[in-house]
């Protein structure tokens, strides 16, 4: 059913799709409003047997979910900024304990200076985690994908969380049309959790032991294998999902125009911006195209080096700075396509919510095509400052 | 090949293969003539391995698993009847 | 048939194992366990040596309260609530400070747990550092003994009011010297539905400086002293104390310990024994500990 909804909602009513069993959060600008219409569906008796839970922070809302998961409970959180990185000792417990909690992330800027709008700072913060992330671009693809979400954390060869990424605001709260997922066809989708092992009293187990050297790099070798292996799962959760849906929202990167010699690689809700310049500039002849990378964890090198494998100049505009280094996604970029000796030149842009006018694309995509900007890193949209002493 | 349990997750009672016996410098010893089977020590018990049977009426027999005494002496402290009595292990005397 | 295995790492004389057993064994295993980290945690949870015959998992050192609420919520949504009831157990520093946050809240919400602080009054797994429920005069590495210091100068965070701050059904406290009567509470607890708090006085042999077998002597002498009342609340009335026959003075329990024994020869440690004597004299009067009723 089409409607025109705003993206908490669309993220709130996939979710109520899913069917979890336990649901907790703590309210976070921009990501309030989708637990408040999951709290609205809940009190509408519209979750089935779901417990809805307001924990006291988002520290406590995950370890509500680390207790719910571990018990055989699908679960789901959705946070924002701060809000993630009060929850990010919990979640690379979650994650160690492979405990498949998913959650949304509406992404934010980091304080200090606090700043409620958006960038990427706060999932990429959490790249190391172990955790699943997937950047979305429109408010039918976070729909979309929530169902997956579940579907990956939850295969047994993964057992991992699944962090969804929307950009605040820009898509949480944005008015779009979006194809409501129907009951039945998520179902057929997304069977019941039925997790490989639970707290149960007839089957008492340990969870959570903690592993001397002789264990504890295993453990850790386990993890990187699930989450290196989940790559392939979500290609194949995507496949299924096309067949149902009818809406292929690609792989892990969607090269839009191979051949191009400009890439210009974008992550999130700017992607759409970033195309429709590279299209008006493809109109005037120039050899530039999108690549669009949807997942961030686990990095998909092969497909970023097939995506990227006839350019020679590549642009990241990137949402988030590894200080003291570079760009965030540039760095992975490098890493993935080294062999290829593209130059990359990362674009810093919009951090904390400063708006991406179009014309600033098409002058930075304009100005690495005619060679007047080194490669590497570099702010833009900066006003000229000096930091004084008050 | 090491098996290990998906995310840390552990089997129950694998600490029963590990004896804790040899930790402490005494062991308890039960004059069960005295014992009138009040089971205090088999419930202060730490380490689980005090068990109290009743033989009859008036008999009770107390038995430690030493695969598991670390030697702490509760037992003694808490029997009303005096009737344990904590002894230094041959190693440990000087 | 106990539901903590014998093998478990926990020092000898360590009060801790004795109450855990006694709760699990008593709900004959049908019960969930959230661990912080900490002591018992860290005996019974190695990987490949569990001690654990019950459903058990540990996360981190400050959620166990937020992690019991998971499970005990997941029951309800999956419709298993009958299979056991949800316990925490947790030391003092996890309860009192570094978890109070997601203790709170779990209070807040009521959900159906019984939290079961076991009070060894310091960061003992890690050697003794202070923590909220360290009492008055004690020294332990973060409040060490100096020319100026006599150990721990604040007094002992009472646990038992902010719990009934919450308005939780049942509170209470106990001590591991008194294992029947730990038995009973816990049992008692889990009739009411909703929180539950109930607080375990449980000396720690190395961190105290006493040996194993003084531990059950030690704690009995923290009651007998009026320095560790033992009561119980239902609905926020005081129900029922343990009586002291006979009280002792504060000198005799903080003498035999090496954490107070300073206090015996630094130029401040008489004020604080005083002290010390006016909180144990405090709790008597206040909690009517005199008598000669006994507890189970």
């Amino acid at each position: 059913m089409m409607k025109v909804v705003r993206g908490f909602y669309s993220v709130a009513y996939s979710v109520k799709q899913c069917k979890p069993d336990v649901i907790c959060a703590y309210p976070i600008t921009p990501q309030t409003e989708i637990v408040e219409r999951l709290a609205d569906m809940y009190a509408n008796g519209e979750l089935g047997n779901c417990e809805y839970i307001t924990a006291e922070s988002e520290f406590g809302a995950a370890s509500i979910l680390v207790g719910a998961s571990a018990t055989g409970a699908r679960s789901f959180t959705a946070t924002s900024s701060q809000g993630l990185i009060l929850m990010s000792e919990v979640l690379l417990s979650a994650a160690g304990m492979r405990l498949p909690i998913v959650l949304v992330n509406a992404n934010r800027s980091l304080s200090a200076p606090l700043s409620i709008w958006n960038d990427q700072q706060d999932s990429i913060f959490m790249r190391d985690a172990c955790i699943m992330q997937l950047y979305i671009e429109n408010n039918q693809e976070v729909h979309d994908v929530m169902p997956i979400a579940f579907k990956v954390a939850e295969n047994r060869r993964v057992m991992l969380p699944f962090m969804v990424c929307m950009d605040g605001y820009k898509l949480t709260h944005a008015y779009e049309p979006v194809d409501l997922l129907d009951e039945q066809m998520v179902d057929k989708f997304l069977p019941p959790y039925d997790a490989p092992v639970k707290l149960s009293v007839d089957k008492p187990l340990t969870f959570g032991c903690y592993a001397p050297p002789p264990y504890y790099t295993e453990f850790r070798v386990a993890m990187q294998n699930a989450i290196m292996g989940a790559g392939d799962i979500m290609l194949k959760e995507f496949k299924k999902w096309y067949k149902i849906t009818g809406r292929d929202w690609g792989g892990h990167v969607v090269a839009e125009n191979p051949d191009a010699e400009v890439a210009v690689i974008t992550m999130g809700s700017l992607t759409g911006l970033v195309r429709d310049v590279v299209s008006e500039m493809q109109k005037e002849g120039k050899n530039v195209g999108v690549v669009k990378l949807r997942t961030f964890r686990p990095f998909p090198v092969e497909d970023i080096k097939k995506a990227l494998k006839n350019a020679n100049k590549i642009i990241v505009f990137e949402r988030a700075v590894s200080f003291g280094h570079e760009g965030p996604v540039a760095i992975e970029i490098k890493s993935a396509n080294y062999e290829s000796g593209a130059d990359v030149y990362s674009f810093a842009v919009g951090l904390g919510g400063r708006d991406i006018p179009r014309d600033l694309i098409r002058e930075i995509i304009d100005k690495v095509i005619e060679g007047k900007v080194e490669p590497g890193f570099q702010f833009e949209g900066v006003k000229p400052f000096e930091e004084v002493i008050p | 090949m090491l098996k290990i349990g998906l995310g840390g997750v552990s089997e129950p009672y694998l600490s029963l293969k590990f004896k804790t016996g040899d930790w402490g410098t005494h062991f308890p010893s039960v004059d069960n003539e005295k014992c009138k089977g009040c089971r205090d020590c088999e419930i202060s018990c730490p380490e689980a391995c005090i068990e109290v049977k009743k033989l009859n009426k008036k008999k009770f027999e107390v038995t430690f698993d030493f695969d598991f005494c670390k030697g702490c002496g509760i037992c003694a402290y808490v029997c009303r009847e005096d009737a344990i009595e904590m002894i230094v292990k041959e190693a440990y005397k000087v | 048939m106990t539901y903590f295995a014998s093998g478990h790492g926990a020092c000898p004389g360590c009060g801790i194992p004795v109450a855990v057993r006694n709760i699990i064994d008593a709900f004959d295993g049908k019960c969930f366990v959230a661990n912080s980290t900490g002591c018992l945690e860290i005996i019974s949870s190695q990987y490949g040596r569990s001690a654990w015959g019950v459903p058990y998992i540990h996360s981190l050192f400050e959620n166990p309260a937020a992690v019991a609420a998971g499970i005990e919520s997941a029951l309800k949504a999956l419709g298993r609530k009958d299979e056991g009831h949800v316990l925490v157990f947790a030391g003092d520093g996890a309860t009192a400070d570094i978890g109070i946050g997601p203790l709170s809240g779990m209070f807040d919400r009521n959900h159906d747990v019984l939290y079961i602080c076991l009070d060894n009054e310091a960061y003992q797994n890690t050697g003794n550092q202070q923590s909220g429920l360290t009492p008055m005069g004690c020294l332990t590495t973060t409040t060490p003994v100096g020319k100026l210091m006599p150990g721990k100068i604040r007094q002992k965070k009472d646990m038992v009011a902010i719990a009934l701050a919450h308005k939780l059904a049942y509170v209470a406290t106990a001590s591991v010297a008194f294992p029947r009567e730990v038995v009973r509470k816990a049992k008692k607890a889990v009739e009411f539905e909703g929180a539950k708090y109930l607080q375990i006085h449980s000396p720690c042999v190395t961190g105290w400086g006493i040996t194993g077998d003084q531990s059950f002597k030690i704690a009995k002498l923290a009651f007998e002293t009026g320095l560790y009342p033992i009561v119980e609340f239902e609905h926020g009335e005081l129900i029922r104390v343990r009586k002291i026959k006979e009280k002792r003075p504060v000198e005799e329990y903080l003498k035999i310990q090496k954490r107070f024994r300073h206090l015996f020869t630094h130029p401040k440690g008489e004020d604080v024994i005083k002290t010390l004597q006016s909180i144990a004299d405090e709790n008597i009067r206040r909690y009517n500990l005199m008598g000669t009723e006994t507890e189970v």
